[in-house]
C-alpha cells in the first residue's frame, strides 16, 4: 500500500514544486540546472523507495507513476482547459521587434535570453529582425524572423 | 502599453493571458511559501531546531527527558532520560507503549539489566550512582506516522508526557 502512496505523494509534490519553479527553471539551460536536476532525482529516490529495495517495490512505484502520467495525459486530451492548466500555454515575448517588458519580467526572461535563442536558432544579432519571440511551454524560446 | 501587453494574442499563437497571469501569481506566492518552509525548517518544525529539541521534566524534577518533539518517518534521533532519587538505588523506568508504537529502540546505554514488559509498557531497570542520578541514553528510529502521546515515569513517581509528532 505504501508504495502507491509514496509514488502518488512524490508525483504531486514534484508537480507543484516544478510549477512554482516556472517553465524556465530546470530546463537544462545552464550546467547548474542539469546538476540541480540530478540532485532532485537523488533526493526523490530515497523517499520513493523507503528502506525496501525489492524488485516488487520498484515495479509498484513505476506502475503507479506511469498510471498517473497516462491518466493526466488522457485528461489533457479531453479537456483543453485542463491541458492549459497543467502544461500552460505559449507566451509572446517580442512582437514586431518590440520587447514586451512586463511579460518578460513576469516570466523571468531577459533580453539576453531572447538574443541567445535568436543567435543559436536563427543566427540573428539584433532585436529588430525578430518578428516574434515566443516562450514555449517547455521553457525554450522560439524565434520567428521579420520578413526582410 | 500595459493594457496592450496583458491582452491575449490570437496570432501567431492562441494565448490565454488571464490564466497565464494566474500562473505567474501562483509562482510568486509559491516562492514565498518555499521561503516560509525553509524558515520553519531552520526553526526546527521538521525536527532538530529550537521548536523541536526540548528538555521536559516532571514537576518534582526527579525525571527529565531530552528529546525531539518532531521527527520524520525513518529518521533516527537520540533521547536522554535522567532521573534523580536516593543514592545507589535501583529504580524502574517505565516507557509507555505509545512511544514504542511510533519508534523502535535501536540502542540503550548503559546496557540495562533484564528489562520486562508490563501491559504493553517497557520497564527498564536503572542503577543510580552515588549522587542518586541515573542517566539512560537511547537512540530511537521513528517508524510510525502522526502524533504519539507518549509517557514515561519512574515506577512510583510522577508521570511525564513526551508527545512526539512524526512526519511521513
Amino acid at each position: 500500500m505504501d508504495a502507491v502512496l509514496r509514488a502518488t505523494a512524490m508525483y504531486f509534490v514534484l508537480m507543484v514544486l516544478f510549477k512554482i519553479a516556472g517553465r524556465r527553471s530546470l530546463s537544462e539551460i545552464t550546467t547548474f540546472d542539469f546538476v540541480l536536476l540530478l540532485i532532485v532525482g537523488e533526493a526523490t529516490q530515497q523517499a520513493l523507495l523507503g528502506d525496501d529495495f525489492s524488485v516488487t517495490n520498484a515495479v509498484l512505484i513505476i506502475v503507479t507513476l506511469i498510471a498517473i502520467d497516462v491518466g493526466f495525459s488522457q485528461i489533457k486530451t479531453r479537456s483543453k482547459f485542463m491541458a492549459r492548466l497543467l502544461d500552460g500555454g505559449p507566451t509572446v515575448l517580442v512582437e514586431d521587434g518590440r520587447p514586451l517588458e512586463r511579460r518578460m519580467k513576469e516570466a523571468r526572461v531577459t533580453e539576453a535570453d531572447i538574443m541567445e535563442a535568436a543567435r543559436s536558432s536563427q543566427g540573428v544579432l539584433d532585436l529588430s529582425s525578430i518578428r516574434y519571440a515566443i516562450l514555449e511551454r517547455n521553457g525554450s524560446i522560439s524565434i520567428i524572423l521579420a520578413k526582410s | 502599453m500595459s493594457i496592450d501587453e496583458y491582452a491575449s494574442r490570437t496570432h501567431p499563437i492562441e494565448e490565454d493571458m488571464r490564466l497565464q497571469r494566474h500562473v505567474w501569481r501562483f509562482e510568486r506566492i509559491g516562492w514565498v511559501v518555499l521561503l516560509v518552509v525553509i524558515a520553519l525548517t531552520l526553526g526546527g518544525l521538521f525536527s532538530k531546531g529550537p521548536l523541536s529539541s526540548v528538555e521536559v521534566s516532571t514537576p518534582d524534577g526527579n525525571l527529565s527527558v531530552k528529546y525531539e518533539r518532531f521527527n520524520r518517518n525513518g529518521a533516527g534521533d537520540d533521547m536522554i532520560i535522567r532521573s534523580t532519587g536516593r543514592p545507589n538505588e535501583q529504580r524502574d523506568l517505565v516507557l509507555g507503549k505509545e512511544l514504542l508504537e511510533g519508534n523502535s529502540l535501536e540502542s540503550l546505554n548503559p546496557l540495562p539489566g533484564p528489562s520486562r514488559s508490563n501491559g504493553g509498557d517497557l520497564v527498564i531497570p536503572m542503577q543510580a550512582d552515588g549522587d542518586g542520578v541515573a542517566t539512560l541514553y537511547l537512540s530511537v528510529r521513528s517508524n510510525g506516522i502522526g502524533l504519539f502521546r507518549a509517557h514515561v515515569h519512574i515506577d512510583g513517581g510522577q508521570d511525564l508526557p513526551i508527545p512526539k509528532f512524526i512526519y511521513p
